[in-house]
């Protein structure tokens, strides 16, 4: 894949953030296309989190612009922007069931959305999570794993045009890490939604990317191809962050 | 527009702040540079005629010291048995919650109920008080409501018993909020009881201790109810700045001179909440570093 | 010698939870031992029974010598290092690092000189004046170590000390403690749910699961001839593969008729159904339709990993993993014969789950 992407779902330009004196995002550029699984690899306060909390309208650059879908999204609120955000804290409401758990983000208000869609929508996230057997356990009974998967299921069922994830698996046990990643590779096939994910683990960002964005003193530092990346790092840093040192 | 719709927001609360909070503050100092009387009628400027009576009235410089007293000796003996009482409560055993109750209910009680029932049990013939320590063999036990010297303590002894639930409160969440792991680390560690205590728990527990303190302190040197109900307001021993004031306004009915009173005990006052907020945004950025 | 003894050593929670059903385990003097597993598997529960912050409602704990299984934390001369740090947050590093020695009352002079030592020992001497705040959480597990180090304590203790940390913090620090224990010889019981972890610092590991221990012994023994199904899939990223087979004379019989493995490689008699086990490393796959042995299946995801692939592939509802150079190319929903090579092959039983 080239850095020309067909038909862009998401344009970064020039995004600038500061917190205070200290400068996160330095006039970022990236496009991400329809379809696309863009992992954003940076070492620890590179301003990955940043870059997804801009994306999602909780943080407003002081200078660029955010389209979403062709439409200048630079100052909408969160709402307007169709994103979902997927944390590494994953937070269900304790004592509801994961039914009620999943259905609660399609019951926003102005939502309006038949019992049947909303049942049918439910049904449709549980069976690509392989979780339909927990429907009806309360939230704070399920494992590690599991909370996941309802977290990443919450997600799924509005359906976004953008999921961003930020370190969706990394307070998982290292062996279950490892399952859901080929869960998540094989899952995203399905969807067709556009994906950004942030990592620091190299085994994820190589296995899931279709490109991998370096992060780097707040703008983009490298960008390109799992192989490219790995055979052609352009700083030794970006080499460190892909484990050859 | 985002700007005007916050000011538009942000006036209510401004407009209820001036009436109710900076234009009471400005009128009580203004009347203190007047001779205006609670009858009303004329009034004129006096310039600084009140404030020199003040600091020279022997009266005041009474009320400021048993105020100050009356303050650090409360709020000094609420802190240390609060946190004594906390510690020994901070455990889970049967009966907490019943015991904890127990212990709150004279906070909630209203101080001038309380300090008519206080005299019952202080009277000096019939109290129950001195009717236990004459039973326990104390031939002449101590007359609470009339000896000067122990008038005083008598109103500590019911603020204290009212206000050190306060204390055991926070200094309950105090040591709640001290994460179990530090004592784990430190039995690792090998250090006694006393060293944690010394070292982790009291260091820990410090900055709302101290906050707690403030807040008490602003409200004790207000003291003004169970003076009332214990011994009124007229009584030497016993006068604080706020009874000294009522005395001024409504029995004298002085009230510029009373507001130039008044004006002194704000200071005081003013003083202790500017602690407080520091201390207050002291701990809050504090934790704020945490986060980070 | 044995310096750590485990003996029934067990854990039953006042609710009635088992959290670990009696583990023996004894530990020689200057071993480096990693407790691995899954989470829940009571791998910390057994940790914090050894250093006396859980108390064991079984069993006994034998250390140096002495039985201390009744005897608080501070009588057991361990050191701890926890998984979220657990420095003293108003403290200084430097007032971090005295904090045993002023505990065992060691005069302030040469607390100072152990502290510097220390502290250059572990690379934190420019952060002696900082606030725990202060540090990135590398910094701050640096610091615990060295707490943990500086009372020259007889056992190590480390409670998944570099679960937080980024990959790349995880793997320095990492080689620095084998480099300090190697050093120190302190004997050390270390946890962790990352196999790799386990891999690359232990001398010997401990699989635990369900509050038992599957099984003990070095990373290769481990790796290589796995007790069990469960600790044949649970080491190695990923873990070993399983095909249900029918064990016959002329080999290793599939479902379909095929054969997946003509003569027999393992080491056991036993005819019948079994459950071959093989880990990716010894999956070959070959394109080759007349390709007699080895299972059919369908290519369903291909994972770059940089230095290799990993192939994941379906039979007929078997889902398979093969390690594969990273320049073999396979396209999805291509068809393709995974061969098993002899050398890895592992038989267990369909019912126990054992090895055969």
């Amino acid at each position: 894949m080239s850095d020309a992407v067909q038909s862009p779902v998401l344009v970064l330009g020039g995004v600038r953030v500061e917190f205070g004196r200290k400068s996160v995002l330095a006039g970022l550029d990236l496009t991400v296309g329809a379809n696309e699984l863009l992992i954003v690899l940076g070492a620890t306060g590179a301003g990955k989190t940043t870059l997804l909390r801009t994306i999602a309208g909780l943080q407003t650059p002081i200078a660029g612009t955010v389209a979403i879908a062709g439409v200048d999204m630079t100052h909408a609120p969160p709402g307007l922007r169709d994103v979902a955000l997927v944390f590494q804290n994953f937070s269900l409401y304790p004592g509801w069931s994961v039914r009620r758990n999943l259905a609660f983000p399609l019951r926003a208000p102005g939502r309006q959305l038949s019992d049947d869609v909303i049942d049918e929508r439910v049904t449709w996230a549980a069976r690509l999570l392989h979780i339909e057997g927990l429907l009806d356990k309360p939230a704070e009974r399920l494992s590690g794993g599991q909370m996941q998967r309802v977290a990443i299921g919450r997600a799924l069922v509005r359906r976004p045009r953008i999921f961003l994830f930020d370190e969706p698996l990394t307070n998982l046990d290292a062996k279950l890490r490892e399952e859901l990643r080929v869960e998540l590779a094989l899952l995203r096939r399905q969807l067709g939604i556009p994906m950004i994910y942030v990592t620091h683990d190299r085994s994820e960002a190589l296995a899931l990317a279709d490109r991998i964005a370096v992060l780097a003193g707040g703008v983009i530092a490298q960008i390109g191809s799992s192989e490219s990346v790995w055979n052609t790092p352009v700083t030794a840093a970006v080499a460190a962050l892909l484990g050859r040192s | 527009m985002r700007h005007r719709l916050g000011w538009a927001f942000v006036i209510p609360t401004l407009l209820f702040l001036i009436i109710f909070n900076v234009f009471p503050l400005i009128s009580s100092v203004v009347l203190g540079f007047t001779n205006s009387e609670l009858t009303g009628g004329s009034w004129e400027w006096v310039g600084g005629r009140n404030f020199s009576r003040v600091f020279n009235d022997p009266k005041y410089a009474a009320a400021v010291r048993t105020t100050v007293l009356f303050t650090v000796v409360a709020v000094a003996v609420e802190l240390a048995l609060g946190f004594i009482l906390a510690l020994a409560l901070h455990r889970d055993f049967r009966g907490k919650t019943a015991i904890l109750t127990l212990l709150l209910i004279p906070m909630m009680l209203p101080p001038a109920v309380m300090g008519i029932y206080w005299n019952f049990l202080f009277d000096g013939d019939y109290g129950v008080i001195n009717q236990v320590l004459h039973a326990g063999g104390l031939l002449a036990p101590p007359q609470w409501r009339t000896d000067p010297g122990l008038k005083l303590l008598a109103v500590v002894a019911v603020d204290v018993w009212m206000w050190s639930p306060f204390m055991l409160l926070i200094s309950l969440a105090g040591l709640g909020s001290i994460p179990k792991h530090l004592y784990e680390a430190a039995e690792i560690d090998r250090a006694s009881r006393w060293m944690v205590f010394r070292r982790i728990t009291l260091p820990l527990c410090a900055p709302l201790l101290g906050l707690a303190a403030l807040l008490r302190a602003t409200d004790a040197l207000k003291q003004f109810d169970l003076v009332m109900a214990i011994t009124g307001p007229n009584d030497a021993s016993t006068q604080t700045l706020s009874t000294l004031l009522y005395q001024v306004i409504f029995s004298n009915q002085r009230v510029g001179l009373g507001a130039a009173y008044a004006c002194v005990v704000l200071v005081l006052v003013i003083a202790l909440a500017i602690g407080v907020t520091r201390a207050l945004a002291r701990m809050r950025s504090a934790n704020a570093g945490q986060a980070v | 010698m044995t310096f750590l003894a485990l003996n029934a050593v067990a854990k039953t929670y006042a609710d009635g939870t088992i959290a670990v059903h009696g583990v023996d385990l004894a530990v020689d003097e200057g071993e480096f031992v990693v407790l691995l597993g899954p989470s829940g598997c009571g791998k910390t529960t057994t940790l914090r029974m050894v250093a006396g912050l859980e108390r064991a409602t079984g069993g006994s704990i034998q250390l140096a010598g002495k039985i201390v299984t009744d005897l608080p934390p501070s009588q057991r001369d361990v050191g701890f290092v926890f998984q979220f740090y657990a420095l003293y947050p108003h403290l200084t590093v430097r007032d971090n690092l005295a904090f045993p020695l002023e505990a065992v009352g060691v005069p302030w002079r040469e607390r100072a000189v152990r502290v510097n030592e220390v502290a250059a020992a572990v690379g934190v001497t420019e952060l002696l004046s900082a606030l725990p705040r202060q540090l990135s959480g590398g910094d701050q597990q640096r610091v615990s170590l060295a707490r943990a180090l500086i009372r020259r304590p007889r056992l190590w203790l480390m409670d998944e000390p570099l679960g937080t940390l980024d990959a790349a913090v995880r793997a320095s620090l990492g080689a620095f403690i084998h480099e300090q224990q190697r050093r120190h010889r302190v004997t050390t019981l270390f946890v962790t749910h990352d196999q790799e972890e386990a891999m690359q610092l232990a001398d010997r590991v401990v699989v635990m699961e369900a509050g038992r221990i599957r099984q003990v012994g070095t990373p290769t023994a481990i790796h290589d001839a796995p007790r069990s199904r469960f600790v044949a899939h649970f080491v190695g990223s990923p873990g070993m593969n399983f095909i249900p087979a029918t064990r016959t004379a002329q080999g290793l019989c599939l479902a379909d008729g095929r054969h997946l493995m003509i003569h027999n490689a393992a080491s056991t008699d036993v005819l019948g159904p079994v459950i071959v086990g093989v880990r990716p490393q010894w999956l070959q796959v070959s394109t080759d339709e007349s390709e007699k042995v080895g299972l059919v299946a369908t290519v369903v995801l291909d994972e770059y990993q940089g230095d290799h692939r990993l192939l994941h592939a379906d039979a007929e509802g078997l889902r398979l993993v093969a390690r594969i150079p990273a320049t073999q190319r396979h396209a999805l929903g291509a068809r393709v014969i995974l061969v098993p090579h002899a050398e890895g092959i592992r038989l267990f039983d369909p019912h126990s789950g054992a090895a055969l």
